[in-house]
């Protein structure tokens, strides 16, 4: 098992690698000039060349190329942004919290209510119980969250006065944008629980189960859950990493200095290194959760452990170790 | 079951505690009532985050709206097209003019001090100068020669142009950093710099908030008279609030004390419907937009514009007037050449002379125009903009009024970065619309437009026209800098319809009731220290 994490964390380098250049070339062939989004309209076309000169945009492709894989791999800096001159790497150190927070409290929400959800759900498929949670979940992915967020705000902020409307500081701040950001999360949940339960809940050695006596609750827990969370695990995974890279229009709504608003401002002003540092960023974060997501599913399903087990011993066995 | 119900009772407790907590809405209102012992704050939102708060980067939204608090600059300008306000200098005035060199004269107060207590003298202008020339950030200073010291509270500024309003611009750019502070500091400066001015940064949360507090022991206590250099707050928090609506919304919930700038089609959640009063509660103030709407045409020689009666064809078809009344709600004005009266040395009774479609669609002259320029209406029209709202809607109005006159229009828009690129392309469009404005003075805006030096031999839309060149270079001299130069060039311009002035937005500051008096600097950004309050 340590050795497949180990497999996994040496693999992140060249796809890392891989990500880097990609990034690095899509935003040296994007089109715009950074000089006059810089300077304004206001300047001459000598103080445009200057700036580009100084910024190191006329320099070849390759050499901009190496020297960017050298600053990253060798010293760790994703460079300084174009636009104000401040560090790519401590201005993403300092967004990462506020996205991580949206993040995971999203993937707490979709835990905590959409699980549940969505085995209610599929123990009573067809009654009510069945169509009042899918409404629930429709409503949750019809919802665009920019809309729900922006009602929240005119109830419990504008109408009531009960919580703040924007920025970060304490941690009413963090309620609505929590509720906005993760609602469409449950409901997406719900839905791919439900679908999973069902697949499970019609199963033989459920029925033996049952047939034997066991109780329903030993049932779901030891039988139903454990069968149907793959796919679910595998969901909020990926969402998770979803999540980490795209929170924009929330925290653009809510004023929250995340990655998401801060790789999008970078896009727009062509900010290149802020850019790929993001997209670095994001991808490192991409690969690591991916990889707890393989490693939950061992723990989830001991099959899949004992196919990593099975495989190291395969090796030793050819190797003659016993 | 039981344990079922408890567990939802569990969740609603928890929910209803979740809104019944105290949160940060009253938070202003509260602090902003000075007790005895308690410092009076004021919280202003921005639309962006500067990034960083170091004095030698380029202007972006974000370091415009708190630079006029965080830094002092050598001088003030009021407004647009104010009186120029000595600040950290104590006068200025030209010494010489010979050889294409301007040189200037510039005393400093003595005594100017920053929050660590080092002493700004003229080296330190110097400084700042040499150091942010190289780096390219602000186009202006490439008309600074040399920084010439003569003692520590004088010094000469010599320059290489000498356009109007240029010095002002200058001086009101140099920023009040003494150099020893700035290398100790090192990269902590930019995010708590330590300056001359009466506010100093005492926290700043990226992406959040900027918080500055006043100083005791601020040098110009009854020595620096500008207006905006008074202090009439302790605390000022400029809360980042990136969303249009929720800035309206912090407003009207006193999260923030005030906003700005906001365009007149958000303002009518402030505004009574009979009268278009500021409703109770609020205060606001309003001023006209330096940045201007253009329509301009391209005069590249192998583009159809080229031809004079084309380009006054589809100036004839276009009723700017109900551009502005759509569009602006009538928050603004329908110009009478390219740049508004905001400007010191626009005349008014320009508004006088007949200009195309400003009071109405002239559709039979229109036409006529059409015919002699021999154009083929079947031949598309490629009309770029920005990504802007208020641009694309004016594109499309204008659009319908080019179709109405049997062109064949295509509105193309792009995002801020591509569309300028695609403005320096003389193939790539044939009409764009856009802003543009400059400083405090129309001359200058003509000059960023018009001037063809800048762009070897050419204007922003392609115009080669040596005697339009020969009116700008009199409008730019100060010493022609005349009411009858500047006739002279806008009769030039508006006769050969260059570029079509559509109109300029008026904008407002909106503030709650503890706002008695905004305070402005150069091109409208507010001073929020210098604004007077009843709190």
């Amino acid at each position: 098992m340590y050795k497949y994490i180990l497999k996994r964390l040496l693999w992140m380098i060249p796809i890392i690698l891989a990500v880097t250049i990609v990034i690095f070339t899509i935003m040296y062939f994007v089109p715009g000039d950074i000089a006059k989004i810089i300077l304004g309209t206001n300047a001459s076309d000598e103080a445009y060349a200057a700036l580009r000169e100084r910024l190191g945009l006329n320099d070849p492709y390759f050499i901009r190329l190496l020297n960017y894989l050298k600053d990253v791999f060798l010293h760790f800096n994703f460079g300084e942004s174009v636009v104000d001159g401040t560090s790519v790497t401590s201005a993403l150190i300092s967004r990462f919290p506020a996205t991580l927070i949206l993040a995971f409290t999203s993937i707490l929400m979709s835990i905590a209510f959409g699980i549940p959800l969505g085995i209610v759900a599929a123990q009573h498929n067809g009654k009510w119980q069945d169509t009042t949670s899918m409404f629930i979940a429709l409503l949750g992915i019809s919802m665009p969250g920019f809309w729900l967020g922006l009602m929240l705000v005119l109830l419990f902020s504008l109408h009531l006065h009960w919580l703040p409307s924007t920025g970060i500081g304490t941690w009413q701040h963090w309620i609505l944008p929590v509720i906005t950001n993760g609602f469409g999360g449950i409901a997406a949940t719900a839905r791919m629980a439900r679908s999973s339960v069902l697949e499970v809940i019609e199963a033989d050695y459920v029925t033996t189960a049952r047939a034997k006596g066991v109780s329903e609750r030993n049932i779901l827990t030891r039988h139903i859950l454990p069968n149907s969370m793959i796919p679910v695990v595998t969901s909020l995974g990926g969402s998770f990493g979803m999540q980490m890279a795209g929170t924009i229009v929330i925290e653009n709504l809510f004023s929250i200095p995340g990655i998401g608003q801060y790789t999008v401002n970078a896009i727009g002003s062509r900010d290149y290194y802020a850019v790929q540092g993001s997209v670095i960023m994001l991808a490192i974060v991409f690969s690591v959760v991916m990889l707890l997501v393989d490693i939950i599913y061992a723990y989830i399903d001991p099959r899949i452990k004992a196919q990593f087990e099975g495989q190291s011993k395969k090796r030793r066995v050819k190797s003659g170790v016993k | 079951m039981m344990k079922k119900v408890f567990a939802l009772i569990l969740a609603a407790a928890l929910c209803l505690s979740f809104g019944a907590c105290n949160s940060q809405t009253d938070s202003t209102g509260n602090g902003g009532t000075p007790d005895a012992g308690r410092a009076s704050e004021v919280v202003v939102g921005i639309a962006a985050d500067p990034g960083t708060l170091d004095p030698f980067v380029a202007s972006n939204t974000g370091n415009i709206a708190t630079y006029q608090t965080v830094y002092e600059h050598l001088l003030y300008i009021n407004g647009m097209g104010g009186e120029p306000q000595p600040s950290i200098a104590k006068s200025y005035e030209l010494e010489s003019e010979s050889n294409g060199q301007w040189v200037w004269a510039f005393e400093i107060n003595e005594g100017v001090k920053d929050a660590d207590g080092n002493t700004y003298t003229a080296n330190d202008v110097k400084w700042y100068v040499d150091t942010i020339k190289p780096l390219g950030v602000d186009a202006n200073m490439e008309y600074i020669d040399e920084i010439e010291v003569v003692d520590d509270t004088h010094f000469k500024m010599h320059l290489n142009a000498s356009q109007i309003g240029l010095v002002e611009l200058l001086a009101s750019s140099i920023k009040g950093v003494v150099r020893e502070t700035y290398e100790k500091y090192g990269n902590e400066f930019a995010k708590n710099p330590v300056t001359t001015a009466h506010y100093q940064v005492s926290k700043y949360t990226t992406g959040s908030e900027i918080v500055a507090e006043k100083r005791d022991d601020y040098w110009g206590e009854n020595v620096n008279k500008a207006l905006q250099a008074k202090a009439n707050v302790d605390k000022i928090t400029f809360k980042i609030i990136t969303d249009a609506t929720q800035m309206d919304i912090a407003l009207q919930n006193n999260e923030v004390d005030m906003i700005p700038s906001v365009a007149s089609a958000d303002l009518f959640d402030f505004l009574n419907e009979d009268d278009l009063s500021v409703k109770d509660g609020f205060f606001a103030d309003d001023y006209l937009r330096g940045a201007t709407l253009i329509m301009f045409f391209n005069n590249s020689e192998n583009n159809a514009f080229a031809n004079e009666d084309l380009r006054k064809a589809c100036a004839y078809a276009v009723d700017t007037g109900a551009i502005v009344q759509n569009v602006l709600g009538g928050q603004g004005t329908a110009l009478c050449t390219v740049g508004s009266e905001c400007f010191g040395d626009f005349q008014m009774d320009w508004y006088d002379d007949e200009y195309y479609g400003r009071n109405g669609v002239n559709l039979d002259k229109a036409k006529e125009l059409l015919t002699s320029s021999g154009f083929d209406t079947s031949q598309e029209i490629r009309i770029i903009t920005e990504t802007d709202n208020t641009i694309v809607r004016v594109a499309q109005i204008v659009d319908s009024y080019l179709r109405e006159l049997g062109l064949n229009p295509k509105i193309e828009s792009y995002e801020a970065a591509l569309y300028e690129e695609m403005c320096a392309d003389p193939d790539a469009w044939d009409i764009f619309i856009g802003y543009r404005g400059a400083g405090d003075y129309l001359a200058n805006m003509w000059r960023w437009t018009f001037d063809q030096e800048i762009r070897d031999g050419f204007t922003a839309n392609f115009v080669h026209d040596e005697e339009l060149q020969g009116y700008l270079k009199a409008c730019l001299d100060p010493n022609s800098h005349t009411p009858e130069d500047m006739t002279k060039f806008k009769n030039l311009l508006n006769d050969k319809c260059y570029a079509y002035g559509i109109f300029a937005q008026k904008m407002y500051v909106l503030g709650s009731k503890k706002v008695t008096e905004f305070v402005f600097a150069e091109n409208w950004s507010i001073v929020p220290g210098a604004c007077s309050y009843n709190f």
